[in-house]
């Protein structure tokens, strides 16, 4: 039986010492905590849930691992995303989904199985997520086009530095903008309602680079974990890792990425070395770093 | 302690399956009911161009006589309703927010705006005789004055075809409210 957290993180030992020598259950518990007070839902019954959680773990370290604890997190998760499910990214079912993976995880102890729920859940949607994902991309003619990633560089604010620095020039996100609103505008009547806009082959380019890029390692992150063999396992991390590294640089959507690294921390800890396991923990931190204001510093400089 | 075949299942199989359950039930949604695929439990985001840059609704004030007046300007609240109703436009979302759009007080500019038609590439070709007055949303009408008017809102999805670098507005559903239709 897992034991529950019996000492801190303290006493000289780093965090990183201590998530490794930990059991898996204790450390994906604190990671998932964390996760779900830095990024989980912002509506208030699940902050409050996630806040007090937080701080009861740090009163009563023994709480960590309490089934009790997951199962009042997970309800609460579930009861939001429920409420208004339409509007939630799909990520945010992914977190719910952990939480209660996390929650039988706990109960699971009593049967010696907490290990193996963490680890079969954590594989499962790491190739769940990626193969699912993959599918519907090959499935989707605006993404196949290249239409997607262009219109992303185009019209999406929250690449506009990522464009940037891709080369793209900003006079074009700006033209194009002004173009797309007058299309919309009820002032304007274009022949078929349609009009050409200021994209060029270059954003163009770079938005079939970014389309392939992207499909072809989602397709290999996801095949790798399959056969579940330690050589195919070791390159499935890396490039999880490879992945995890830089997608959230340009892509804000940090809950997903800690997400990412939790599953791959989690699998990682079954049979990986070390140094695998350390570059997941140092991604945590990564995706955090990400956070810095840098995209509006890259638009206005 | 030995678990039994339903504890099995609980802590192997059931999670898993309802996110399979629940990501078919989006690809369903996403494919013929308008649910962006980045929304509902799928695994679709960055595997479609169909988030709010690329969906729009319209808004109109329409008179007795047909003639249709566009609302540009909403409050704060209403700005938050129609983000909310993009990911999934359907008739049960649009309910609040046309609500709130009965019970708002519209001003405009006291000359109506001119309509002028352009050609492909954005030069204009000519101002029509159409004219509009471009509606802001005021505060709230006081309660019990329903007002004489039919509520539009259209939904509009933007397609692009990057080999010829077109875009264009494709009407996807429209929603007609007439008085009283909402209380």
């Amino acid at each position: 039986m897992t034991q529950a957290v019996a000492s801190s993180p303290g006493d000289g030992i780093s965090i990183l010492a201590w998530l490794r020598t930990r059991d898996i259950l204790p450390s994906v518990c604190a990671l998932t905590l964390c996760l779900c007070t830095f990024f989980g839902f912002q509506e208030a019954l699940f902050a409050i849930v996630a806040q007090v959680s937080l701080i009861a773990v740090l009163v009563r370290p023994d709480l960590l691992t309490r089934v009790e604890l997951w199962l009042v997190i997970a309800v609460s998760a579930t009861v939001v995303l429920v409420s208004d499910w339409s509007v939630f990214d799909n990520h945010k079912y992914l977190l719910v989904y952990w939480l209660w993976v996390v929650a039988i995880a706990t109960y699971a102890q009593s049967y010696s199985l907490a290990e193996d729920v963490l680890v079969w859940h954590a594989r499962i949607f790491l190739i769940f997520i990626f193969l699912i994902a993959a599918a519907q991309k090959v499935l989707s003619p605006t993404y196949m086009s290249g239409e997607m990633f262009e219109l992303k560089l185009l019209l999406d604010s929250r690449f506009a530095a990522f464009a940037k620095l891709a080369g793209i020039d900003p006079e074009v996100l700006a033209k194009v903008s002004l173009e797309v609103a007058s299309l919309r505008s009820p002032l304007t009547v274009f022949p078929d309602n349609t009009r050409l806009i200021s994209s060029n082959d270059y954003v163009r380019e770079v938005a079939l680079v970014i389309t392939w890029y992207d499909l072809i390692v989602q397709v290999a992150i996801g095949a790798l974990f399959v056969p579940a063999r330690k050589w195919a396992d070791r390159a499935g991390h890396l490039l999880l890792l490879f992945f995890i590294y830089t997608t959230y640089i340009p892509a804000p959507v940090f809950g997903f990425g800690w997400l990412l690294a939790l599953l791959g921390y989690t699998l990682s800890r079954k049979n990986e070395t070390p140094f695998i396991q350390n570059l997941y923990l140092v991604s945590f931190v990564a995706i955090l770093l990400y956070q810095m204001p840098w995209r509006e510093w890259v638009v206005l400089h | 302690m030995q678990p039994g075949w339903l504890q099995k299942f609980v802590f192997f199989a059931l999670i898993p399956s309802i996110a399979v359950l629940v990501a078919l039930r989006q690809g369903y949604l996403s494919k013929f009911d308008n649910l962006s695929t980045w929304k509902g439990g799928g695994m679709g985001m960055f595997a479609s161009a169909d988030s709010t840059d690329t969906r729009f609704l319209q808004m109109f004030i329409e008179d007795k006589d047909g003639r249709r007046e566009p609302i540009i300007g909403l409050s704060e609240s209403q700005t938050a309703m129609m983000r909310r109703i993009l990911w999934y436009p359907r008739g049960t979302a649009i309910e609040p927010l046309a609500e709130s759009l009965r019970r708002t007080r519209f001003v405009a500019s006291n000359e109506p705006s001119a309509v002028r038609s352009f050609s492909e590439t954005g030069e204009v070709l000519e101002t029509l005789e159409r004219k509009h007055y471009l509606l802001h949303a005021q505060g709230m009408r006081p309660a019990g004055q329903d007002p004489d008017w039919t509520l539009v809102i259209e939904f509009l999805r933007l397609a692009y075809d990057p080999a010829q670098r077109k875009a264009s507005f494709e009407r996807v559903d429209t929603w007609t409210i007439p008085k009283r239709a909402v209380q």
